[in-house]
């Protein structure tokens, strides 16, 4: 379990800083770029999503979870009304099983089409105390983002949304948009590396393929707010009215910030329960991981490893 | 202009579902249910039998008669006169489906066993 521990140093992870609020960047995403064309996509979709997307219009944008019939997340998703399709946005790990998912079920009566806009487009997030002043820098033009829609601009498309109280804009361009990347090279930021995405989304608590991976509720990785309970029927539909009706969340999720890299797979904790690392990655001098544990744990426990300095937050 | 909008700029389609040769088995109860249904429209209507997304499980069947629809992308299967129409995007989902009638005052009608999937909901209408 705790085989090739790597130390980085004696540094105290409570004195560290692992806000993402410290840093603005432009982080590229893997991320699945579907487009949905045809008749009744709206109606089709929601027929998939554990989201409500009825109010969904042109202009607009709505986050989703794709759920399996035991109720457990298997992508998280953005849907974009674009007028001529939807523009959906998933997790780059689950591209196959979601794009699976969505034409499987098309009605033989309705022209419905996926198309792939992987390679055609790609996907950024900033996420930063001053990604707004970012934006503002890069596109002077645009006015005011708000949540629940988009603007375009340039071949850029440009949506704001939040996870945890942290802002994250998220920014969708046809590959080799030229005008784009001249902007981001004429200002003081820069496109950070694609490995670096991983921290970003762990610090501010933002679920990856290993989390949304049919394993886990919705609740149980900080998605709960993505159920419309008052839907109708969509897949995991009978397990989250349970859940709701008769029961209560057992697990969440939490980050770890640990003075070494932690293997994948379950730890025991100082409060006497135990925590499952899902996800991990390294910033500079810290290694932070995601982790999924009993609801009730105390947000001062600590991983029972000697030697090992760690600071847990609740997300 | 919009990323999806403008001339020359188009997306691939994401390939389309695989395809097989439908096999399905009608009861007994379900071919005598079919006939009376069909009073007669043999020769002009359908049962129509497809799925689509949608139930507690994902996919949701409906079984319709109807006239025979134009479109050219199903697969005929005939009982005893009966035609039976499934579309060749629903084939891999009904492949190897047992249609069975109950005659029944509660959960009675026509019901699909399927075994293709791992996993039906209460009501018997969605499968996943």
């Amino acid at each position: 379990m705790l085989a090739s521990l790597v130390v980085v140093g004696n540094l105290s992870v409570d004195t560290m800083s692992i806000s993402p609020e410290s840093h603005t960047n432009i982080y590229p995403v893997n991320s699945s770029i579907s487009v949905m064309e045809g008749q009744e996509t709206v109606s089709h979709l929601n027929n998939i999503l554990s989201t409500d997307i009825t109010s969904l219009v042109r202009g607009g944008r709505i986050d989703g979870l794709i759920c399996d019939s035991n109720g457990r997340v298997a992508d998280i998703i953005s849907c974009y009304h674009m007028g001529q399709g939807i523009l959906i946005t998933g997790l780059g790990l689950n591209t196959h099983s979601t794009r699976e998912l969505l034409t499987k079920g098309i009605p033989w009566n309705k022209e419905i089409s996926l198309l792939d806009g992987n390679g055609a487009l790609e996907h950024f997030k900033i996420i930063g105390e001053k990604s707004s002043y970012l934006l503002e820098k890069l596109y002077p033009e645009l006015t005011k983002l708000s949540e629940n829609e988009y603007s375009e601009y340039a071949n850029v498309m440009f949506s704001t949304g939040n996870h945890n109280g942290y802002q994250v804009i998220d920014v969708i361009t046809r590959s080799g948009n030229t005008d784009f990347f001249s902007r981001v090279e004429e200002s003081d930021f820069e496109i950070s590396k694609k490995e670096d995405w991983d921290a970003a989304r762990i610090k501010i608590g933002f679920p990856g393929g290993n989390e949304a991976n049919a394993k886990y509720l919705p609740h149980d990785i900080g998605m709960g707010k993505l159920v419309s309970l008052n839907k109708g029927c969509y897949p995991g539909q009978e397990i989250h009215a349970r859940l709701d009706s008769r029961g209560s969340p057992k697990k969440r999720i939490v980050m770890l910030s640990t003075n070494i890299g932690l293997e994948f797979g379950k730890y025991s904790l100082s409060d006497g329960s135990t925590v499952k690392i899902t996800s991990k990655s390294k910033t500079e001098n810290l290694h932070l991981s995601l982790g999924i544990c009993s609801v009730d744990v105390s947000n001062d426990a600590k991983l029972i490893i000697e030697d090992v300095d760690s600071k847990l937050t609740l997300l | 202009m919009g990323i999806l909008g403008g001339g020359g700029f188009s997306l691939p389609v994401v390939s389309k579902v695989d395809v097989v040769d439908v096999n399905i088995e009608l009861t007994e109860t379900a071919k005598a249910a079919l006939s009376a249904s069909m009073s007669g429209d043999e020769d002009t209507h359908v049962l129509l039998i497809s799925a689509q997304s949608g139930g507690c499980s994902g996919y949701m069947y409906d079984m319709a008669i109807v006239e025979e629809p134009e479109n050219t992308g199903f697969q005929k299967i005939v009982y005893d006169g009966i035609r039976i129409f499934i579309h060749d995007k629903d084939s891999t989902m009904l492949n190897g489906i047992r249609v069975d009638y109950k005659d029944s005052l509660m959960g009675g009608g026509f019901q699909i066993e399927n075994p293709n999937a791992s996993k039906s909901c209460g009501c018997g209408q969605s499968f996943s």
